[in-house]
């Protein structure tokens, strides 16, 4: 598996989210949790959009990214800092974190 | 020192302030709003009884639970219809100003600091709609009462924000409850902690009461807390922290 970088930043044009550099596709064709875009740092479904677009794009499996999005979203998109840098390995970490609970 | 990120966000922020901008004018104009209507109110007070008296206590609880409430629910969360709140809050006023570098340079900076005068007029119109309310089940000075409650708790919180983000602090450490809030706003502005923690902007009343303080003491513990940093509780560490350069270039 290539290992990717994901980065998410808050910007005064928005919360931007992007992987290798470009934007984060929002993962809105598998669920729509909101209309508002993405966001970090505490329980909702702006996070929640992000755990789904996290997982999708690092998995590829839309029907594993909408299972695991929950708790992936409790477990580490909630705890992210205000500006976050992730790799693949981290999540796969995050992951491991979310199956042992 | 600000970190390269807060730096850039900071030159690009102020490039976007209206060269006309005066900082002491839009502080001016708060104030001269908040005091005509504290002054209004006044005037329509004659001979208050006791029990109208009580109004004080509770309008200046309820403000507390409120500030906490706006802080906690709109400042920091996205909601449709309250974006331009968002915005300005956490996507401008937490990335101008952080735990590391939480002071404003020159009045220009008031531009974040302080908010828009009509937001003292939308906090006034409400305020209105409660003493209408209070007069018609208390009394009509119980009512004028509230209204001069609520516009002294804007214009304390005011006061006691900018005293949170003005360097010299010289005074400010010595003044009761504004030493509190200074060492309590200032380690809201922690990233780890700005989403969850420390809400309360004049009085940590509805941080204690909520448990979403920072500190593990007692309420009068916490009102008069000062800087002291002995009973702050130990800070959960964020995941993925970086202190990179902006994705966004600084000229923007």
């Amino acid at each position: 598996m290539t290992s990717k970088v994901y980065a998410g930043e808050r910007t005064l044009r928005g919360s931007l989210v992007t992987v290798d550099g470009a934007p984060l596709p929002d993962a809105s064709a598998v669920r729509r949790f909101t209309r508002i875009g993405f966001e970090w740092g505490f329980v909702g479904p702006e996070p929640r959009q992000l755990a789904l677009a996290l997982l999708l794009d690092h998995l590829g499996d839309p029907e594993a990214a909408l299972r695991l999005c929950e708790s992936f979203m409790r477990i580490v998109v909630a705890e992210l800092d205000n500006a976050w840098r992730l790799t693949s390995e981290e999540i796969e970490a995050g992951l491991r974190e979310c199956a042992a609970r | 020192m600000a970190s390269p990120r807060t730096a850039a966000f900071r030159a690009a922020y102020r490039s976007q302030i209206a060269p006309l901008y005066n900082g002491l004018a839009h502080v001016a104009l708060i104030y001269l709003i908040g005091g005509a209507a504290l002054w209004y109110a006044i005037q329509h007070i004659h001979a208050p009884r006791w029990t109208d008296w009580l109004i004080v206590p509770i309008a200046a609880i309820g403000a507390n639970v409120f500030e906490w409430f706006l802080h906690a629910q709109i400042m920091h969360r996205p909601r449709r219809g309250f974006m331009g709140i968002y915005k300005r809050h956490t996507l401008a006023h937490h990335q101008f100003f952080t735990a590391q570098e939480p002071f404003h340079d020159s009045t220009r900076d008031f531009r974040i600091v302080f908010f828009p005068p009509y937001a003292l007029i939308g906090f006034l119109v409400m305020a209105a709609g409660l003493a209408w309310v209070t007069s018609l089940v208390w009394s009509a000075n119980a009512a004028w009462l509230l209204v001069c409650t609520a516009s002294g708790m804007y214009l304390n919180y005011e006061f006691f924000h900018w005293c949170c983000h003005v360097r010299d602090d010289r005074i400010i450490r010595f003044l009761p409850f504004a030493n509190t809030i200074r060492r309590h706003h200032i380690a809201h502005h922690d990233t780890s902690l700005m989403m969850h923690r420390n809400m309360n902007l004049t009085y940590p009343f509805a941080d204690w009461l909520f448990g979403t303080s920072d500190l593990d003491r007692g309420l009068l513990g916490h009102l008069f807390n000062g800087y002291d940093t002995r009973f702050v509780k130990t800070a959960r560490k964020p995941r993925g922290s970086v202190e990179a350069p902006s994705l966004v270039p600084a000229a923007e």
